[in-house]
């Protein structure tokens, strides 16, 4: 059995999805399974290579969205096998032509506490923080392509009732405006950690939504951001009574400060 | 070489102190207000006394210039003139003297005449010289500008650093006064955008001062995700999403404070204008040291003076303040690119650069003759309206309750 199952997001994009999965087994096909997580597509919409379909009549209207979306692949997954490695991503994720996850899948081995692991953009500035080659834990890292350690799911994950909305992610947050940041936070919480990699590199097509919302059925991200703002925003009130997106930056951060207190051995991780 | 000072026998001003002792005490933000017109120092001055705590007058060398480089645009006043005049009325000893990005070319005549590098470093000696024998409390060096040289690396601007340093400290001795030092640089290249290159500056600056046997520099100015762009601030600390290439705030700024903590300097940002309460509140919180803002306050008077214009019909006063204003072309260094701002955005944007020209003083002395016919006093209105920016920032910042 191959160690990592790759979960990508398709919300009526099949084209590029496709060529994002080829990618993905061509150049990782010996360590992943590739599963496509159809986050409400219509059926000329939906990828030729296997996964989940999520297809009821919410899903179809609206999309799934990365939380609920990667909530239900997860869980449908999961019905059918375990594996070590997650790798979730979204479909603008683009990769160069190398072996990302074989990289990526090291870096987990290397370091057993490491919980999220994302690869470097070069578009991020805290991509500057990360030395060349080598990997730094962080206290905020934004959801693109994220590898998730399964025995750091095992130990979050919702057991009561579990379903796209609560499985992994708070998918009641339903754009997911800081539900990222708020895994980081649980993963430094149970003395996991989370990651960026210089070791491996993606970018991000951050245009595709604007380009492909019609097709998409989605918005565009001068109507998205703002409601993603706004929904986050009610939502860290409601769960957390936080007023600021500062507040859930500096409860994880205490949770990153703790972490090495913990293990020291991961202090040279540290940014 | 000059002899080395030592710092232990001589006197810090009340101000001074009460600005160190506040920020010990922690929990509060300090604030550094532009200078931008008398009224602003005014207003600065009272709300220092009314509240009793520390605020710091923040000025650049275009503002207020020594005598022999011929003033600023603030008032007209020289070095000493604003000096003597903030101490003249700042009764309780609230307000602390600072000079903002002092070194070669940061004033206009340096510029304009396009001074060689040594001529340049001397004028920029003499001016703070001024300042320390005006009683100035603290002084920011900040030699990152060369109009000879676009990209300064790190090792010159250090070297430059270093010269003003001793400079200041020498005439501080000659003077027997014990002041503070302010460091780095928000928007010039090499020092301060790389956090590596910000550890390493703030190193060799401290490593230089225990040589010298000087105090360590009291404030490191650093990018902290911060930059005001016509009326608003479009940096990434007030913005929730991510911006290409840039470091996301939430990242930088804690990263920031872990290095000043590191090396016992406290961090000061700039460009602080404009945030949003939100923001400005994280700023205690997150245990940032200080923040100057400067053009909001400037803003705040003008556009105070457009409203007056046009609650009391005048028209014609406030027409010729915009196209004085517009005039000036001092709005152009804050345009955004693709701009939709209008001229009268672009006025108000200038309008605080051009209060000490003569034009502007006629027009503001008919809008006095309104206000005087109404039984309204122009100064009170306006010390009250740059009075309610300056609050809001104060209350944000945990300065109402100290």
């Amino acid at each position: 059995m191959k160690p990592c199952a790759t979960l990508v997001l398709n919300r009526n994009l099949p084209d590029v999805t496709d060529r994002l999965v080829e990618h993905l087994l061509r150049c990782n096909g010996d360590v992943t399974d590739v599963f496509v997580i159809e986050s409400g597509s219509s059926p000329a919409g939906r990828s030729r290579h296997p996964g989940f379909c999520a297809d009821w009549p919410e899903a179809t209207e609206h999309g799934l969205r990365f939380a609920r979306g990667f909530n239900f692949g997860l869980l449908e997954l999961e019905k059918r096998d375990k594996y070590e490695q997650y790798f979730l991503l979204c479909q603008d994720t683009v990769f160069p032509d190398e072996p990302t996850i074989s990289i990526m899948l090291e870096e987990m081995e290397r370091f057993p506490r490491l919980g999220i692991l994302s690869p470097a953009s070069p578009d991020w500035g805290e991509s500057s923080l990360v030395p060349e080659r080598e990997l730094r834990l962080f206290w905020f890292i934004n959801l693109i392509g994220w590898m998730v350690r399964g025995s750091f799911i095992d130990c979050v994950k919702n057991t009561d009732e579990p379903s796209f909305l609560n499985y992994l992610f708070d998918g009641t947050n339903f754009r997911g405006y800081d539900t990222d940041i708020e895994l980081v936070a649980k993963a430094y919480a149970n003395d996991y950690s989370a990651g960026i990699t210089k070791r491996a590199s993606f970018r991000e097509d951050k245009d595709l939504t604007d380009r492909m919302a019609v097709a998409m059925k989605t918005e565009p991200q001068r109507l998205n951001r703002p409601a993603m703002y706004e929904e986050g925003q009610r939502w860290l009130r409601r769960k957390y009574g936080f007023n600021s997106r500062w507040n859930m930056v500096t409860y994880t951060k205490a949770f990153y400060d703790q972490f090495f207190e913990h293990n020291p051995d991961y202090r040279h991780l540290r940014v | 070489m000059t002899s080395p000072v030592r710092q232990r026998t001589l006197a810090m001003s009340k101000p001074l102190e009460r600005l160190r002792h506040s920020l010990q005490v922690g929990a509060a933000t300090q604030l550094g207000v532009g200078p931008m017109s008398r009224h602003c120092v005014d207003a600065t001055i009272e709300l220092a006394n009314t509240a009793r705590v520390p605020l710091m007058l923040i000025a650049s060398r275009r503002q207020i210039e020594c005598a022999a480089q011929g003033a600023g645009y603030v008032n007209g006043w020289h070095t000493a003139d604003f000096a003597r005049y903030v101490r003249d009325h700042d009764r309780g000893g609230y307000v602390v003297l600072c000079r903002d990005h002092g070194g070669p070319w940061q004033n206009y005549p340096e510029v304009q005449q396009r001074m060689p590098l040594s001529a340049a470093m001397a004028s920029a000696k003499e001016s703070f010289t001024e300042d320390i024998e005006a009683g100035f409390d603290i002084i920011h060096i900040d030699p990152s500008i060369d109009i000879h040289e676009e990209r300064l690396t790190q090792k010159t601007i250090l070297s430059r650093v270093s010269e003003f340093y001793e400079h200041c400290m020498e005439v501080a001795g000659r003077e027997g006064v014990r002041m503070g030092i302010e460091i780095g640089s928000e928007e010039q290249s090499g020092v301060d955008q790389d956090l590596d290159v910000l550890a390493n500056a703030l190193q060799q600056v401290q490593r230089f001062c225990e040589n010298r046997r000087f105090e360590a520099p009291m404030f490191v100015v650093a990018q902290t995700g911060t930059l005001v762009k016509e009326t608003r601030n479009v940096g990434t600390f007030d913005d929730p999403f991510r911006k290409n290439g840039a470091v996301p705030a939430e990242i930088l700024v804690p990263r920031l404070l872990g290095i000043c903590a590191e090396h016992g300097i406290a961090l000061k940002e700039h460009n602080g204008d404009y945030l949003s309460n939100e923001a400005l509140m994280w700023h205690p919180r997150l245990g940032i040291h200080a923040t100057n803002i400067a053009p909001e306050f400037g803003v705040a008077e003008t556009r105070h003076i457009f409203r007056l214009c046009d609650e009391l019909g005048c028209a014609q006063e406030a027409e010729r303040f915009a196209e004085l204003a517009y005039n000036s072309g001092k709005w152009e260094k804050w345009m955004l690119p693709g701009t939709t701002a209008t001229d009268l955005d672009r006025a108000v944007i200038a309008g605080h650069y051009v209060f000490g020209e003569p034009e502007f003083r006629e027009i503001f002395e008919r809008l006095r003759r309104e206000c005087d016919l109404r039984g309204l006093d122009l100064d009170i209105s306006i010390r009250d309206a740059i009075k309610l920016a300056i609050m809001r920032i104060m209350a944000c910042f945990n300065l109402c309750r100290r």
